[in-house]
């Protein structure tokens, strides 16, 4: 052992203590350096007793707890940007100075005012007042939650950025760490920076790093598995707007040249957090207003419309309409990479209590998968699967004419027939030989999808001649009651004839005969003449048998119950004279299978009986999307046969689109309450329009000997009964009859003497049997009699007219307050809940917060336990380096002391 | 375990702000006495708080009602009151006028009395409220319900009430019309025909009247007795049929049946139909329906005639102007003595209806008064409990409150203490 070599140890060991000790350093100096992890110098011994050297300088860290840390931090972060959110909206909705439910409380209050004292004017401005307050108090919440939107928006670009310059630096550190490591330098430091940069971009969004080439690259990836750092290169977030509701920003990634959308995949960190405020907060909150708000708006205004201001008029809308054009419109969106062009869509509010408050995707693939997800809770309806629309429609006045006329005095004196085709849906049907209104209606019930059609004749028999004063007779040819034709002989004595004699003399010869006519009607219209009718539609023919000089004349009626044109034709001795029926207005159906009809025109010779064309073609009312497709009802669907008209009805909403025609991967969003809060504003700004009374005035006769009690329920007043303003049309009365069963009849008072008995629907209400409390309905409302009443009692309904102390309608307006006016309960219910369901959101997300910061902080202290720099610990490394330096020192020392000892002996 | 220099700073850092916090939220707490700041401290509780404020803001507007419906009820019954007293002056001054040995002059003095009456009731019953709105119109409050025409008094309201809700399912009318508390008195019966028109055999020309016409009652108790079948049979409005007589009778004669409102036929009180048939076209038949004469003509063909016979109502007002009409007319003839016991007898017995129907409004209005009280009371006991309900929800214990906020300060000075000394530990010191 040469004392060479001990000064060659000395010196080593000096400079690996030292190396040791500038680590010492390193680490104290470090101590408060965020994302340091301490360091420390490996020794191993050199062989051959040749000392220590210093192997390496290592990072203590440990790779399994960072990977949970950028997990916890991700957690934590979205979990506490969610909770600060949602806390501000919760604060929104619960405070008494802008909770709608406050305002709700006002407003029914003061309606109770109105309703309390109907006819002061201060009570009903009160009310308009209130009204005008509630309507703020709607608008402005709904603005508070847009501009929180619009916080996200910017929120999103910010934290978009950030993440970008992050990326970008992350990026970089890839390739110098990869430098150092290639020249074989230490990169403890620039490690150090990437895991800290790696932290803060975890804050900001949900990662998932993988380690490449021994941790010299970080490769990152978001949502799911779309790539944001990839070794030495960065992809870059950019926010555009949603797709297609542009209000709410979307962010995508750009890739090389293509750009993708992750708005839906990201998670995680402050990013995650807005997506899910945003998604399950901020909308469900904005919907849920907006639903209240359209309920509102539309129960209210059908009340109020239903009742009379102090003008006499009907209410109008109190506030504005739910389904104005515009409103409709906006409620659907079609996707930006739609390939069709929407011509015509809209969304239209059908029952308030079957809506929800959510927004629906509405996706095309063919005509046999049509598929409407509703985003509240993901429930997808197959939309196609659903029952296809049926289209029962009256067909319109005359839109089925059979026009006869008479068949003068001409010999032969049959009448001809003729042969129509029907054309049902453009296919001709086989052609059939029609003689009379009977048949022709026959043949049209017997197509496919039509019924209901029905046929009538009648004849006007007038200017009866006795030219040889020696009586008249004639023969009336018709049809008995089971279609076989008859003739009855009809012979007048003479002397004068009066129509009412010779209506006697005929119903006298009809009840002679053993055939039953009863289908036959004998009058004398207050025009003068004689008429029969037929109300099966046969025809009628009247042959004078009278010598030369005796006279009668026919004309026959059209299907309005007039006279035809052309006056009276007269009929001589030996010849006879027809009429053939027509078609009655009115009630014929046709059903959805009924795309067109038509009837081929024509003359019956001789008869001149013509089928009016031009007006007797049916069209479907289905593919008519101007303003929404007719007849879809709830739970249906129709799409027309060219594949462009789609019209379905869900949730209390109907939904048209009409497109140049649906490509397959066609998207529309709809939302159908998104907007309602801010759509709202008051209609009527006068207390003088406010419609507080019923536009019926029940008035139980003085005479009623029964406790009976009428009152009435307007279902409907745009119905025919409210038409003329000031007015009820007809006036009813009801008179009860018989005693047991206790019957009713109603009386159409519209001319007070002469009453008639009223008919709804076709059918006359007459000694209808009564049962108590039961709704008896008229035309646009109900009446209901309660309490007894007896036979002769009498309850008449008429217009209100002045009923200015009337509150009937106000009570029912302030009625709605308790009432299940929308699904899950009333306004203040459903508002209620809307407090409950935000405020446990919070709740919870605080209770994550707490969680998620547990578990942070667990991991943060794990990994500063390992990588965290302790003072005492560095305090004691520094004494024991420091004496091992002394100690080294003292072998060079030592070995200058052998070599001086060695040299001083020589 | 290893612990880092940072972290221990950290720890402490966070367990102070911890304490801080929870201080903080305690002194929200028991400074504003409310357990619930926000819905999420407690979502169920805050939807519940919606909910009972709600019911808390009706019981107090129904309060409101309550007292608004008893101010008007109150006016209403002390008119009421004023009425009858006045009508029971009317019907003592009738019984003084059917003295027989009154002269002219006194009878005259009696009806000015009646006529001075007459014009201070009608002015009760034209009561305006403070708005203006008159009390006894039913819905048509505009409108001044008794206005003079031709010297009688014209109803010109109708029958409408108002309803007002004292209770979440309690409606009490808060007015009565002038139809049901003062048109009360009974007078003729009147008697409408509708239905077909005649028409004349020989000219052919239609007229409007119908084959039925001219209906009589030979006396007031005929008439009286008649109304009285009429209500125990239950007819309601009665039709009289023209039916074509068979074969092989003459043409133009006719069977004429009666039946009710149920299409039953009316018998006599032998129970035989009452019923005539012949030609009617040059000599009127008639019809006698217990009492009620009724004229047949020839019809022109077989139809229906109905009969709507009605009480007409007369007000007190109305008795007392025909009365005193009468009685300020000088007696000279037994006719007019007869006409005057007559009339003196009817006003008696419709001044007694008048006074019953006051009597009988007077005693509801007493009772929705006292379902008023009733409800007003039990609206109280609602408030207080939904009241009490409510502060159970909101309001914080204030007791356990405290003890919780000493608590905390307590572990906030300890942890502020600890880490004094702690972060005073260092190896440092102790090198040199």
């Amino acid at each position: 052992m040469s004392s060479f070599n001990l000064l060659n140890l000395g010196n080593q060991a000096i400079r690996t203590n030292q190396a040791a000790l500038s680590t010492v350093g390193q680490n104290i100096s470090n101590v408060n350096t965020p994302g340091y992890s301490r360091q420390i110098a490996n020794f191993s011994t050199l062989p051959d007793q040749s000392g220590v050297v210093v192997d390496s300088i290592d990072r203590i860290t440990n790779q399994f707890l960072t990977q949970q840390l950028w997990a916890d931090l991700s957690s934590y972060n979205q979990s506490s940007t969610f909770s600060e959110l949602s806390s501000q909206l919760d604060n929104l909705l619960a405070t008494k100075t802008s909770s709608v439910s406050t305002a709700l409380d006002s407003y029914f209050s003061a309606l109770q005012n109105v309703v309390d004292d109907p006819v002061s004017t201060p009570n009903r401005e009160l009310f308009v007042a209130e009204s005008d307050a509630l309507v703020k108090r709607f608008n402005s919440l709904d603005a508070h939650i847009q501009r929180q939107n619009n916080t996200v928006n910017e929120s999103l670009d910010d934290l978009a950025s950030k993440v970008n310059s992050l990326s970008t630096n992350i990026a970089e550190l890839n390739a110098n760490i990869q430098l150092q490591v290639a020249s074989n330098k230490p990169a403890n430091e620039l490690k150090d920076q990437r895991d800290e940069l790696t932290n803060q971009l975890s804050e900001l969004i949900g990662i998932t790093v993988l380690e490449q080439q021994n941790a010299d690259s970080y490769s990152i990836f978001v949502g799911n598995g779309e790539p944001l750092v990839t070794g030495i290169s960065a992809n870059q977030f950019e926010v555009v707007p949603g797709d297609p509701d542009i209000s709410q920003r979307s962010l995508s990634l750009k890739m090389a040249n293509s750009s993708v959308d992750v708005t839906n995949v990201l998670s995680g960190g402050k990013i995650g957090g807005l997506l899910e405020y945003r998604e399950n907060a901020l909308n469900t909150a904005r919907d849920e207003l907006g639903r209240i708000a359209i309920g509102f708006a539309e129960s209210m205004n059908t009340a109020h419309r239903a009742g009379i201001d102090l003008n006499n008029e009907l209410g109008g809308n109190l506030f504005s309409d739910v389904n104005s054009f515009a409103a409709q419109a906006d409620r659907i969106s079609a996707g930006f990479g739609n390939h069709s062009n929407v011509l015509a869509a809209s969304v239209e509010i059908q029952d308030t209590t079957k809506l929800q408050a959510s927004d629906y995707e509405l996706f095309y693939g063919s005509d046999s998968e049509i598929t409407l997800t509703r985003n509240s809770d993901g429930k997808k309806i197959e939309i196609n699967l659903l029952a296809d629309a049926v289209d029962n429609r009256s067909v319109p006045s005359n839109a089925l004419t059979w026009g006869g006329n008479v068949a003068p005095s001409v010999t032969p004196a049959a009448i001809v027939t003729q042969v129509v085709t029907p054309t049902l849906n453009g296919v001709a049907a086989p052609g059939v030989s029609v003689d009379s209104a009977q048949v022709m209606a026959a043949t049209l019930n017997g197509l496919v999808g039509v019924s209901g059609v029905t046929a009538e004749s009648a004849i006007n028999l007038s200017n009866i001649v006795d030219g040889g004063a020696d009586g008249v007779s004639f023969d009336v040819t018709v049809n008995d009651a089971t279609g076989n034709v008859q003739t009855v002989t009809v012979p007048l004595a003479a002397g004068v004839f009066s129509d009412g004699n010779i209506a006697s003399a005929i119903n006298a010869a009809l009840s002679a005969d053993p055939n039953d006519f009863s289908h036959l009607a004998v009058s004398t219209p207050t025009s003068g003449g004689v008429k029969i009718v037929d109300s099966t539609g046969g025809n009628i023919s009247v042959r004078n048998n009278g010598a030369a000089g005796d006279s009668i004349s026919i004309q026959n009626y059209s299907s309005n119950g007039n006279l035809v044109a052309g006056g009276p034709v007269a009929v001589s001795p030996g010849n006879t004279g027809s009429v053939v029926g027509y078609l009655k207005d009115n009630t014929a159906t046709v059903d959805s299978s009924v795309e067109s009809l038509s009837l081929s025109a024509g003359v019956l010779v001789g008869a001149t009986t013509v089928l009016v064309d031009g007006t007797n073609n049916v069209e479907s009312t289905r593919g008519d999307t101007v303003l929404g497709v007719e007849d879809v009802g709830e739970g249906e669907f129709y799409m027309d046969p060219g594949g462009n008209t789609l019209s379905f009805a869900i949730d209390g909403i109907k939904v048209s689109i009409e497109t140049t025609n649906f490509i397959k991967g066609d998207r529309f969003l709809i939302q159908p309450v998104r907007s309602g809060a801010d759509n709202l504003s008051l209609i009527v700004k006068d207390g003088r329009q406010l419609a507080l009374a019923s536009p019926v005035r029940v008035t139980a006769d003085t005479d009623n000997i029964g406790a009976g009690k009428a009152s009435v329920q307007i279902l409907d007043s745009i119905a025919s009964a409210f038409d003329a303003s000031g007015d009820l049309k007809p006036p009813v009365d009801i008179v009860f009859n018989n005693s047991d069963p206790l019957t009713y009849t109603a009386y159409d008072m519209t001319e007070p003497l002469n009453p008639i008995v009223l008919e709804v629907d076709n059918k006359p209400l007459l000694n209808q049997t009564y049962s108590a409390g039961s709704d008896i309905g008229l035309k646009g409302y109900n009446v209901v009699i309660t309490d007894q009443p007896k036979a002769g009692d009498r309850f008449s309904f008429t217009f209100n007219k002045d009923g200015v102390s009337d509150n009937r309608n106000a009570l029912v307006l302030s009625g709605l307050q308790q009432e299940s006016t929308l699904d899950g309960g009333s306004y203040q219910d459903l508002y209620g809940s809307l407090v409950e369901r935000v405020g446990t959101r919070t709740a919870t997300s605080i209770i994550t917060v707490d969680a998620n910061k547990a578990v942070l902080d667990s991991t943060v202290t794990a990994k500063s336990s390992v990588s965290g720099v302790n003072l005492d610990e560095e305090a004691a490394k520094l004494v024991q380096f420091q004496q091992a330096y002394q100690a080294s020192a003292q072998l060079i020392r030592t070995s200058q002391t052998l070599f001086d000892t060695l040299l001083s002996s020589i | 375990m290893r612990i880092s220099t940072q972290q221990q700073y950290f720890r402490s850092i966070d367990q102070m702000q911890n304490s801080q916090s929870k201080l903080s939220e305690l002194q929200n707490q028991i400074s504003t006495g409310k357990r619930i700041q926000t819905p999420s401290d407690d979502p169920v509780a805050a939807a519940q708080v919606v909910k009972l404020e709600r019911e808390l803001a009706q019981y107090e507007k129904f309060d409101d009602n309550i007292n608004v419906t008893e101010r008007r009820l109150e006016l209403e019954e002390t008119i009421l009151d004023d009425v009858n007293t006045a009508i029971n002056r009317m019907r003592e001054l009738t019984l003084n006028a059917s003295n027989g040995t009154l002269h002219d002059q006194d009878r005259k003095t009696i009806a000015n009395e009646l006529t001075q009456i007459t014009s201070y009731v009608a002015g009760l019953m034209n009561t305006q409220d403070s708005q203006g709105e008159y009390l006894f119109s039913g819905s048509q409050g505009g409108a001044k319900p008794y206005e003079l025409e031709n010297g009688r008094y014209q109803y010109q309201g109708d029958d409408g009430q108002r309803q007002m809700q004292v209770g979440s399912d309690l409606y009490i009318p808060s007015n009565d019309s002038g139809t049901y508390l003062f048109e009360a008195a009974s007078d003729r019966l009147e008697v409408e025909l509708t239905g077909q028109a005649v028409v004349d055999f020989n000219s052919g020309v239609s007229t409007v009247e119908p084959f039925a016409r001219n209906v009589a009652f030979s006396t007031a108790d005929v008439e009286s007795a008649f109304s009285k079948v009429a209500k125990s049979e239950g007819w309601g409005d009665l039709t009289i049929r023209a039916t074509a007589s068979l074969s092989p009778a003459p043409l133009g004669e006719f069977d004429y049946t009666v039946v009710d409102s149920g299409g039953q036929v009316v018998n006599d009180e032998l129970g035989n139909p009452i019923a005539i048939s012949g030609d009617f076209s040059t000599t009127p038949g008639g019809l006698n329906i217990y009492g009620m004469q009724v004229e047949i003509h020839q019809p022109a063909v077989a139809g229906d005639i109905r009969l709507t016979v009605s009480t007409e109502k007369k007000n007190a007002l109305d008795v007392a102007m025909d009365l005193a009409e009468v009685l300020s007319k000088p007696v000279e003839s037994q006719a007019e003595r007869d006409e005057l016991n007559e009339i003196v007898a009817t006003s008696l017995v419709q001044f007694t209806q008048a006074s019953d129907r006051n009597n009988e409004a007077i005693s509801t209005v007493g009772s929705r008064l006292r379902s008023l009280e009733q409800m007003s009371s039990s609206n109280l006991d609602f408030k207080l409990f939904t009241e009490s309900a409510l502060s159970t929800l909101v309001d914080a214990d204030l007791a356990s409150v405290i003890s919780e906020f000493k608590l905390e300060e307590a572990t906030l000075q300890a942890a502020q203490a600890t880490f004094g000394r702690v972060s005073s530990l260092s190896l440092f010191n102790h090198i040199n």
